[in-house]
């Protein structure tokens, strides 16, 4: 499953990340990365993103993007 | 590292150039701002410092770049971050405390680039009470790089006595030098993650901005009339009995007093509006909208990032044209400058009132409708263009309580550039105009009717005509809005002592006009530098042919 088809509030392991170029580069200086541990913080209006936390940091993802990133619970 | 190297490199202070590199914020602006005696602009946002900034200090120039997170560039300004770095002599690299174990991997790629790096570590009164801590020591063994932390006074002074960069590196773990803290989210943070509280709380604090500075039971109005009374009556009047000739107490009382003082006093109303802004902008809260709104602006082929350039918009529209480089779609980035002009800058905000205090005996509803009615006009034409979209991939900030300190300071930094933007350039501006309102071309000293200004500006006032503007000095007060817009209520002061004298159709016309119309020079400016001549002028043409008709369309409105 993605990311972000968890519920807020639920932790979930990364598996896997779907994504090449630019953005994999941002989300990989992050931290987001296979392995890590991230929680689903909140949605945005209209669920067009998710705010995850990874850590201590906490990202703003876009909904196309979201869905690249495979977790396991 | 070469060590050997980097250490006679110091010895000799043979290091001219500092840079400051780290995350987006971490903190570099406002420690260059410490470093330096700076005032440039910080904010408690990601991606406040779009371009790179330099400041010569004692022979040493310190150089503030944008954030970055890697050397390889995802957005616009991130290219020129690594390119500062590439000429830096030493790096200071400046990391979040909340984020430090994230933070270290940029460290590690500026520790590999061979250059001396030492570390300045931010916000630890925040990692403090969240329940983390920080040893400074053993972080700078565990890195084999100098870390410093706390005032940065202090900073300043060890770095420029010399900094030992022969550091022996010790293996331990990072737990050993650092711990987080609590990361989970905060009460406060919940609430303003959560999009319909965050939606619903930007909407409240834009009312009760509005209603704390228009309303006239209230103090930003109260305090305008004192200040107006203050300088354009007593003052005025003082020196008036002071002085002989008309023409000097009429240039004095008339051009500078009534026009350039008259703008001075909508001081108190103008440090509301921007004491909200800077709350929202310090606490965190306009990063959580920005994450919180971005379904909102995904409609319009935006991201949450918007929020933040819209919001910044509020206060000076060439600062909010600047914020835009931190997109990552040049498409989407030339949209927002596009529609960043019909959010009424500060500057709008005296106009706004010049025209409709005289109707309403409460103008706070009115003029939060104009807001509102331009924020509503900013969505709906970024809709309508077409260009790339914008996605979004940006960190969120803790929502925190502002330090007092930074609030007061930021307030008082703005309020001193009005003044002394209000102080030269519109006084300066006032003379010229008194002037050519004053003299006949033969340049003899006539009343206004006869004056070369009259006969100037009645060329373009047929255009004017359809919005219910019949006087020739309306015409050229808006005109010169185009210079700063301050000039407009200045102008109007000047002029026309007595009022405007439109009825209620009219100056909602004008008014619709002013808001709608393309913004000053200073934001032309900036629009070029960002999205090229070509673009801006064909903004320009645009914007203006759209303000007359809406304008038209208003006054007809009203006149039903």
């Amino acid at each position: 499953m993605s990311v972000f088809e968890l519920k807020a509030g639920e932790s979930a392991e990364i598996v896997k990340i779907n994504s090449s170029g630019g953005a994999a580069a941002r989300l990989n200086s992050l931290g987001i990365t296979a392995g890590k541990r991230v929680t689903v913080l909140a949605f945005s209006l209209f669920k067009s993103g998710v705010l995850i936390g990874c850590g201590a940091v906490r990202v703003g993802i876009r909904k196309s993007l979201a869905a690249g990133i495979e977790v396991e619970r | 590292m070469n060590l050997n190297a980097v250490k006679s490199a110091v010895e000799a202070k043979s290091f001219k150039r500092i840079v400051l590199a780290g995350n987006p914020n971490a903190g570099k602006t406002t420690l260059f701002n410490a470093l330096t005696g700076s005032n440039l602009r910080t904010g408690n946002f990601h991606g406040v410092t779009t371009a790179p900034s330099r400041k010569t200090v004692d022979g040493i120039t310190f150089v503030d770049s944008p954030g970055l997170y890697a050397m390889n560039a995802y957005s616009m300004e991130e290219v020129s971050a690594a390119e500062e770095i590439k000429t830096a002599d030493i790096i200071i690299n400046v990391v979040d405390g909340l984020t430090l174990e994230n933070s270290l991997n940029l460290t590690k790629k500026l520790i590999s680039t061979g250059k001396p790096v030492v570390l300045y570590v931010t916000k630890l009164n925040q990692l403090k009470r969240r329940g983390g801590r920080l040893d400074g020591e053993k972080l700078s063994r565990i890195l084999g790089a100098p870390v410093f932390y706390g005032s940065a006074k202090k900073f300043r002074k060890q770095l420029l006595s010399g900094v030992n960069f022969n550091i022996g590196k010790s293996a331990m773990p990072l737990n050993d030098a650092y711990s987080a803290g609590r990361e989970g989210l905060t009460r406060a943070d919940k609430l303003f993650y959560n999009r319909f509280f965050a939606l619903a709380f930007f909407i409240a604090a834009i009312a009760a901005m509005f209603f704390t500075a228009f309303h006239p039971l209230m103090p930003g109005s109260i305090l305008k009339d004192l200040t107006e009374s203050l300088v354009v009556d007593k003052f005025g009047g003082f020196l008036a009995s002071k002085m002989r000739s008309d023409a000097v107490i009429s240039l004095v009382t008339e051009g500078i007093l009534s026009g350039a003082g008259g703008v001075f006093s909508f001081i108190p109303q103008l440090a509301i509006l921007y004491l909200f802004l800077t709350l929202l902008d310090e606490s965190g809260v306009t990063s959580a909208l920005a994450f919180a709104t971005d379904g909102l602006f995904e409609k319009v082929n935006l991201s949450g990032r918007a929020a933040f350039s819209l919001v910044s918009g509020f206060g000076c529209t060439a600062a909010a044209i600047l914020t835009t480089r931190g997109y990552s779609t040049p498409g989407a980035q030339k949209r927002t400058i596009a529609v960043l002009p019909y959010i009424p800058c500060g500057a709008k905000l005296p106009v706004f009132l010049t025209f409709l205090s005289p109707l309403f005996e409460n103008p706070f509803p009115v003029i939060t409708c104009f807001y509102f009615a331009g924020l509503a006009l900013s969505l709906g034409f970024s809709f309508a263009m077409r260009g790339g979209k914008e996605g979004m991939l940006s960190e969120v900030t803790p929502v925190i309580l502002p330090a007092f300190a930074t609030v007061g300071k930021k307030l008082y930094f703005y309020l001193k550039g009005f003044i002394i933007k209000v102080a030269v350039t519109v006084t300066l501006f006032c003379v010229v105009s008194w002037f050519l309102s004053h003299f006949s071309f033969g340049l003899e000293y006539v009343g206004v009717e006869n004056s070369m200004l009259a006969a100037i500006s009645g060329v373009i006032l047929p255009v004017f005509y359809p919005m219910g503007v019949s006087d020739w000095r309306i015409a050229y007060a808006v005109l010169c809005g185009f210079i700063a817009k301050e000039n407009v209520a200045a102008t109007v002061a000047m002029l026309m002592p007595a009022g405007t004298g439109l009825d209620l159709a009219a100056s909602m016309g004008i008014c619709a006009f002013m808001l709608t119309c393309p913004a000053c020079v200073s934001a032309f400016t900036a629009s070029c530098k960002e999205a090229g001549v070509k673009f801006t002028l064909k903004c320009f043409v645009v914007q203006t042919v759209i303000a007359f008709i809406i304008a038209f369309t208003v006054r007809l409105l009203f006149c039903l």
